[in-house]
């Protein structure tokens, strides 16, 4: 693979996601609720897809939820996660109903399976920026 | 008993270019060569050619696919033309606007045409494919969780599937296991050598629960066929594909409680408005081609187009009745698995080559109804075709 080698792999922040990652700079999960109908929605939207809504406002989720699916990386697609492998990747779904991704890490010997109860943590991974991810509940912070 | 229907169109021309794993020229040049085959196939002249619909690949720049392929074509009488650009479902709604403007009356012999090269000399399949399956939206969180390839969103699905209805990998690898014997009859398809599932199982997890055997086989090639009205398919020196039914379904990618748009797709909806307008109940198709790129999606394609119950996919697959000799053959040329992966087109062009009862090895006898489906994204795009081999006059 002919990558150009990165350390740190961080996205172009969209205007409309910008409190999201504000957020995350806080170790808040941020996540939109409908003022209509009052439906959480997953970040960032610009109508509720249940009513139509275009007056979404940010709120805090408690950042703990179950793992809805998950994948794990036996190899790397890229040379920033290299040292990484295996990792998981993991579809949360938070106990306001939006559903987020982030890497799932494991303490050694712990068992996970979709349905399993995750908490949020967040880590710094570089100068700027700290990522959210995911621990069993009954890990340690 | 609902009314059958007669047939909306029918495809006559189909060209295929050879289909390589090393780089001899650029995608657009191989449109053209597909191009003058599938016109040359179907008794035409360019001049006759009034429209033409381009099926970009996702993969490619605008300007590598641009509107100006007619003039590359040396097509100079169109009265329809467009790119199409809804991933992997394309190719089938390129095939579904043609019928459409045959039926209106906007075009009469219209020129379908995908063609990709996603393998050009240094760089690998794995590196074309290697770009990150916006799953979230506006938030672009994934590839700074290394969530790259789409191979990693199928698996997302993949997984969803089996825990939901408590399954195995063994599920997928009788999806890969089906497709290879198919492609053991094919001279087209790219990976023939008999599998088992126990050399199934034991090849390594790429991003589990998916091995590299539940990933679409890339090649460079280009496919196009000629759609054309009914009463003008009865000049074709070739036997027509008819056109019965046609559907598309987009569910969206809300990823929130109350939907899964890893399991519950679009294909469902596609699915019953293409059965409707051809006048069949899914227990009516005979044989299938789905688009394939991963084996997950097979699985819930039977399920969702209603050819197998919730759950149920798995042992269907593995019982025999998906592989040559069973009651419902599905992606009769090896699909993108074992045959060749040129998205949408594959399981056009495999259509096209039953209905006309020319697959040799591999021909299924009885093909009244047959279902052709594309998707794409994560798989929330969905466009379905229902095929036969009569007119149906009515």
């Amino acid at each position: 693979m002919k990558f150009a080698e990165q350390s740190v792999v961080w996205p172009e922040i969209k205007e409309v996601a910008r409190p999201f990652y504000e957020g995350m700079q806080q170790h808040k999960i941020m996540i939109q609720q409908c003022s209509n109908c009052s439906t959480h929605l997953p970040p960032a939207q610009l109508v509720c897809d249940h009513c139509g809504c275009d007056d979404l406002t940010w709120i805090e989720a408690d950042g703990s939820g179950e793992i809805y699916t998950y994948v794990v990386y036996h190899r790397s697609f890229h040379p920033a996660f290299n040292d990484q492998v295996p990792y998981i990747v993991a579809l949360v779904e938070l106990k306001e109903g939006p559903r987020l991704m982030g890497q799932l890490k494991l303490k050694e010997g712990q068992a996970y399976k979709v349905g399993s109860t995750v908490v949020t943590r967040f880590q710094k991974i570089d100068k700027n920026n700290e990522l959210l991810y995911f621990q069993l509940e009954d890990g340690d912070g | 008993m609902m009314e059958r229907k007669a047939a909306l169109s029918a495809i006559t021309g189909l060209g295929m270019t050879e289909f390589t794993r090393d780089y001899h020229k650029p995608s657009w040049q191989l449109a053209v060569d597909a191009i003058g085959l599938a016109i040359k196939d179907a008794g035409l002249e360019h001049s006759d050619v009034d429209g033409l619909l381009l099926n970009k690949s996702p993969l490619a720049e605008l300007a590598d696919f641009p509107m100006e392929m007619q003039d590359y074509a040396g097509l100079s009488n169109l009265s329809l033309l467009n790119v199409v650009e809804a991933e992997g479902s394309s190719m089938v709604q390129t095939i579904q606007q043609a019928t459409m403007a045959i039926q209106t009356g906007m075009a009469t012999k219209v020129v379908c045409v995908f063609a990709d090269t996603p393998l050009q000399g240094d760089k690998s399949a794995g590196e074309a494919f290697a770009v990150a399956m916006p799953m979230m939206g506006h938030l672009g969180i994934e590839i700074a969780n290394g969530f790259y390839t789409p191979i990693a969103a199928y698996a997302m699905a993949a997984q969803r599937y089996l825990a939901v209805h408590d399954r195995t990998t063994d599920d997928l690898g009788a999806v890969a296991i089906s497709n290879r014997r198919w492609a053991e009859l094919n001279d087209l398809a790219k990976l023939r050598k008999p599998l088992t599932i126990e050399q199934y199982c034991e090849a390594p997890f790429l991003i589990e629960p998916l091995r590299m055997l539940d990933c679409a086989y890339p090649v460079n090639g280009g496919i196009a066929v000629v759609v054309t009205g009914v009463e003008q398919a009865k000049e074709s020196p070739q036997p027509p594909a008819y056109i019965y039914g046609m559907g598309q379904g987009h569910a969206g990618n809300i990823n929130r409680r109350g939907h899964q748009p890893e399991i519950e797709t679009g294909a469902k909806q596609a699915g019953e408005i293409a059965y409707k307008m051809a006048g069949i109940n899914a227990s009516d198709i005979d044989a299938c081609q789905f688009y394939d790129a991963f084996s997950i999606s097979t699985l819930i394609n039977l399920e969702l187009y209603g050819l197998c119950g919730a759950g149920q996919a798995g042992e269907f697959v593995r019982s025999g009745e998906t592989s040559p000799g069973g009651k419902l053959p599905v992606n009769t040329g090896g699909g993108h698995l074992s045959g060749y992966y040129l998205q949408g087109a594959t399981p056009v062009s495999e259509a096209v080559i039953q209905l006309r009862h020319q697959a040799g090895a591999r021909q299924v006898s009885k093909l009244d109804h047959m279902l052709v489906t594309g998707y794409g994204g994560r798989m929330q795009f969905h466009a379905a075709l229902i095929m036969g081999q009569q007119e149906r006059v009515q």
